[in-house]
C-alpha cells in the first residue's frame, strides 16, 4: 500500500481547554492537491505550524512523506516547499536577495529555474521586501516555495494578494505539480482559492476536522441554489419541505438551498403559480456555510 | 554574499554595526583628548578630601597620572562597557527574540537547517559584530597617543579591550539565552536590562557600601576589570568566569529552544 503524503494520527494540539485543534485524523494521498477549509483562527495555520515543527503537537503525531514531521524535520524541509500567510520574510533584503539566500540555505537550486519562475509569476525583485505590496511578497514567497521542486507544498492562502493572471499562473503551477505526482496542502477561507485546484477538501472548525470529500463529490451530492418568482405571494407552501434549506421568502420572490432531492420542492411547486425559476450549482462558499450548519444541528 | 544565515545576518547588520562603531571611537576619543587636563590638574588632592565612600566609586586617584590608568578608568571602567553592554542586548534581541517576533524565525526554520544551526550562526555573528565595535575603543585610544603626547602597553590595550567585549558578551548571550528560551521580545528587553543594570549598580556601590561587597561576586563586572586590565592585564580565572557565564547562558537558552513552541503573535 502506497504510504500517504500527509497523515495525521489523533493530532491535538491545546492552548487551552477550547483553543487549539483537536483530534485530527486524516490523510492525503500522494499526488494530491488537498483543500483545507476553514473560517479565521478555525485552527488552519495551527495545523500548519504542526506540520512544519514550528510548534508540537500534544499529542498524536503527524507524517508527511512517511518521516516524522518532528522526528525527522531537518529530510522534510529539504522536499517541502512552504509559504507563509502572513508572508515574514526579510524586510531588509531585495527580493533577489532573499531568493539567493533561500537557494544557498537549500543547496542546489539551479538559479535559471528560480530566473523562469520569477519571470511566470512576473516578480518584481530588485526592491526591498519592505517596500513591496502584499501581492508582490506573496509571489517572491511562491518561488522560493517552488524554487527546488519540492515533494510536498504547503501553502497558507496562497493568491489573496494576486491579480486574476497570476491566479491563473499559479493555478497552472499547481497542475504542473500535480502532473508531476507531487502532493499539495493549500490552507484557505476563500473558498474559489482552492476550487479550481484541489482533489479534496477538508473543513475545520473550532479546531475540529467537520468532513473531508473529493471536490467533484461535493459538487455531485450538490447544493444547488434555486430562485423563484411566484404569480401571487405563498408564504407556506414551501416551509418544512424535505432537502430545502435557507429558504427565504420575500412576497412573490423565493430562494433556497437544496440538497440531493428535488422531489419534495418540486410536488410543492406543481401546486403554485411559478413565473420564473433558476436553479444554479451552489458555491462552495454555500456549501461550507451548509456544512457548518449541518454540523451545528448535528 | 548571503551563503549562509552567518553571513546575512552580518550582512543584515552592517549598518547598526558601523553607527555603534562610530559612535564608540568617537566618544573615547573624546575622552582621551581631554587626558592632558586630568594629568596636570590637581586631582589628586581633590580626591583626597573627598569621602572616603565617593573615593570608592571614582577609583584610584593617583592612576590618572598616567595614560594607562586614565584609560583604565575613564574608558574601560565604565564609559564603553556601558555601550558595548547595551549593544549586545540590542543586537542579540535584534538577531534572535526580534526574528521570531517577526515572524521570519518561523519562515526560516521552515528551510532545511536545524534549530540549533540557526541558534549558533545567529550567536556567532553577533558575537563578531559585537568584537568589531569593541575594537573601535582600541583604535580610538591608539589614535589618541599623538594628540595626548603619551602611550601605553598595546597588549594591556588589547586585553582590555578584549575584556570589554567578553563582559559584553556575558549580557548579550544572558539576552539571547532570555530570548531563545521565551520567545517573548518584551520580556527579554526587560529582564536583560534589570539584571544589567541591577548588577552594574551591586558593582559599583559595593566599594562604598559593605552589605553589598559579598554580592558583588555573583556580578559579572566583579571579574571584569578587578584588577584593572588596561594596567595588569588579563587575569585567567577572570576571564574563564565570564567565558563560562557566557557558554551557559548559550546553552540553557539553546537547551529550551529547541524543545519549545516557535511563538506568534
Amino acid at each position: 500500500m502506497p504510504v500517504a503524503a500527509i497523515q495525521f494520527k489523533h493530532t491535538t494540539k491545546h492552548y487551552g481547554p477550547d483553543r487549539g485543534v483537536f483530534d485530527l485524523n486524516f490523510s492525503v494521498p500522494r499526488g494530491q492537491i488537498f483543500g483545507f477549509l476553514g473560517p479565521n483562527g478555525a485552527g488552519k495555520t495551527t495545523t500548519i505550524r504542526m506540520m512544519l515543527d514550528a510548534i508540537r503537537p500534544s499529542n498524536g503525531s503527524i507524517t508527511l512523506l512517511g518521516l516524522d514531521s518532528r522526528r525527522d524535520s531537518l529530510a522534510l524541509h529539504r522536499r517541502i516547499g512552504y509559504l507563509s500567510g502572513d508572508m515574514e520574510m526579510d524586510r531588509r533584503l531585495t527580493g533577489r536577495q532573499y531568493l539567493e539566500y533561500v537557494a544557498n540555505l537549500r543547496g542546489n537550486v539551479p538559479w535559471a529555474k528560480i530566473e523562469k519562475l520569477i519571470d511566470r509569476l512576473d516578480c518584481q525583485t530588485d526592491k526591498k521586501i519592505a517596500y513591496l505590496s502584499r501581492g508582490n511578497k506573496q509571489k517572491i514567497g511562491l518561488v522560493a516555495a517552488l524554487m527546488h521542486s519540492p515533494d510536498l507544498l504547503i501553502l497558507d492562502e496562497p493568491t489573496s494578494g494576486l491579480d486574476p493572471l497570476i491566479q491563473d499562473e499559479f493555478q497552472k503551477l499547481m497542475r504542473e505539480h500535480k502532473a508531476a505526482g507531487k502532493t499539495a496542502f493549500i490552507s484557505s477561507h476563500v473558498l474559489s482559492e482552492v476550487q479550481e485546484v484541489c482533489d479534496h477538501v477538508g473543513f475545520i472548525r473550532e479546531g475540529k476536522l467537520v468532513d473531508v470529500q473529493p471536490l467533484n463529490s461535493l459538487q455531485r451530492k450538490s447544493l444547488r441554489k434555486v430562485r423563484l418568482t411566484l404569480s401571487r405571494p405563498n408564504s407556506k407552501a414551501l416551509k418544512g419541505l424535505k432537502g430545502v434549506h435557507d429558504l427565504q421568502i420575500h412576497g412573490k420572490e423565493v430562494s433556497c438551498n437544496v440538497t440531493e432531492n428535488f422531489n419534495g420542492l418540486l410536488q410543492a411547486l406543481a401546486k403554485l403559480q411559478v413565473k420564473d425559476i433558476v436553479i444554479e450549482e451552489a458555491s462552495l462558499e454555500d456549501m461550507f456555510r451548509h456544512y457548518y450548519q449541518e454540523s451545528d444541528n448535528a | 554574499m548571503l551563503k549562509s544565515i552567518f553571513q546575512k545576518t552580518l550582512y543584515e547588520k552592517r549598518w547598526m554595526l558601523l553607527a555603534w562603531w562610530v559612535g564608540i571611537f568617537a566618544m573615547t576619543l573624546l575622552t582621551m583628548s581631554v587626558f592632558p587636563f586630568f594629568k596636570d590638574s590637581g586631582f589628586e588632592e581633590m580626591f583626597a578630601n573627598a569621602p572616603k565612600s565617593l573615593q570608592g566609586l571614582l577609583g584610584d586617584a593617583a592612576s590618572y597620572k598616567t595614560v594607562a590608568g586614565y584609560v583604565d578608568q575613564q574608558i574601560y571602567s565604565l564609559r564603553i562597557p556601558m555601550m558595548t553592554i547595551i549593544m549586545a542586548v540590542v543586537l542579540f534581541v535584534g538577531v534572535g527574540v526580534s526574528d521570531e517576533d517577526r515572524g521570519t524565525q518561523e519562515t526560516l526554520l521552515s528551510l532545511p537547517v536545524t534549530r540549533s544551526q540557526v541558534f549558533w550562526h545567529k550567536f556567532a555573528a553577533a558575537s563578531v559584530l559585537l568584537a568589531i565595535a569593541c575594537t573601535a575603543a582600541f583604535v580610538a585610544v591608539l589614535a589618541s597617543f599623538p594628540l595626548i603626547d603619551g602611550s601605553m602597553s598595546l597588549v594591556d590595550l588589547a586585553a582590555a579591550t578584549f575584556g570589554c567585549w567578553l563582559v559584553s558578551m556575558v549580557f548579550g548571550s544572558l539576552t539571547y539565552g532570555i530570548g531563545a528560551a521565551t520567545g517573548k521580545r518584551g520580556l527579554t528587553i526587560g529582564a536583560a536590562s534589570g539584571l544589567a543594570f541591577g548588577t552594574y549598580l551591586i558593582s559599583s556601590l559595593a566599594p562604598a557600601v559593605e552589605l553589598l561587597n559579598s554580592w558583588q561576586k555573583l556580578t559579572p563586572f566583579y571579574y571584569y576589570n578587578v584588577p584593572s586590565i588596561a594596567q595588569q592585564g588579563l587575569r585567567l580565572s577572570n576571564m574563564t568566569v565570564l567565558l563560562g557565564a557566557t557558554v551557559v547562558f548559550s546553552l540553557a537558552g539553546l537547551f529550551v529552544f529547541r524543545k519549545r513552541d516557535l511563538v506568534r503573535d
